[in-house]
């Protein structure tokens, strides 16, 4: 599954990523924080929206990841 | 909104922490109440995800020597400065609940600031692109805030009593900016529990 940076408001294009919780090959659960990411003045946490594997991180720490853009893969 | 009051009086920045990331829990789990929190912090200086070394302008060593810690935090934004007098306000609030828009949410806070502080005759108001509370140029009130779950917790900082020579350790927020606060523009103390009762209001009228 492919794990989107999401919506975070109706004027929000984009954040950065601030920290990676998890890597790849790390097992996670449904729900649990995987990244955060933040914007301005607010900063953000992502959850995993299955259980498995993390197969690809797809953006480090400092990029500037669009809303709807992939940043993780979860098997 | 459904909110519960916890004032934790002057409490470490830390100690503070950990009672937010309580409520958020709790909020998490048990969804039917919020919680908004007042405290005053002993002198400490506050570094968000988007701090900039060069926006702390004092070392370590001469900060540790005035008694100011130095705390690197989980909010967005950059540094900031909290002492006593200073009125800071952590609302823990389940966004999902009202609007899960972050934006919208930093519009709400400034204005639930800006309302207050034009009942005790302050003429405060937002600046565009510039997320805070002003008066004219300079500024009255910081906003920085973390989200988990669309659960808020940090938020902001009024400097209504508090000195202010703190904040020229630093580059506030990252700008050249000068702060200001309630008692400098009013040339009096405000009464703090006054003022948190105007705040207490301006969130119940959402």
């Amino acid at each position: 599954m492919e794990i989107k940076l999401p919506t975070l408001g109706e004027n929000i294009l984009s954040a950065s990523i601030s920290y990676w919780f998890v890597k790849e090959g790390d097992s996670v659960k449904k729900d649990v924080d995987i990244v955060e990411v933040s914007t301005d003045k607010a900063s953000f946490n992502v959850p995993s929206e299955v259980e498995g594997t993390v197969k690809q991180i797809l953006a480090k720490e400092g990029d500037i990841v669009e809303v709807g853009q992939t940043i993780a893969i979860i098997e | 909104m459904n909110l519960k009051i916890i004032d934790l009086g002057l409490i470490d920045f830390n100690k503070a922490y950990d009672k937010q990331l309580e409520l958020l829990n709790d909020v998490y789990k048990n969804r039917h109440s919020d919680y908004l929190i007042f405290c005053e912090h002993p002198q400490v200086i506050t570094l968000g995800r988007k701090s900039k070394a060069e926006n702390l302008l004092k070392s370590e060593s001469f900060l540790k020597e005035k008694g100011i810690e130095i705390i690197k935090t989980s909010r967005g934004g950059d540094v900031t400065y909290h002492c006593p007098g200073q009125l800071v306000v952590y609302p823990v609030i389940d966004l999902k609940k009202t609007f899960k828009d972050l934006h919208k949410y930093f519009r709400f806070l400034e204005s639930v600031i800006i309302n207050a502080l034009a009942k005790i005759n302050i003429p405060a108001v937002r600046k565009q692109g510039l997320t805070g509370v002003w008066v004219q140029e300079k500024k009255i009130a910081s906003i920085g805030i973390g989200v988990r779950r669309w659960i808020t917790f940090h938020g902001a900082a009024i400097n209504l009593n508090n000195d202010l020579d703190g904040f020229s350790f630093m580059k506030p927020c990252g700008l050249d900016v000068e702060m200001t606060s309630a008692k400098h523009l009013l040339s009096q103390d405000v009464d703090r529990e006054f003022f948190k009762n105007i705040i207490i209001e301006e969130f119940n009228n959402y």
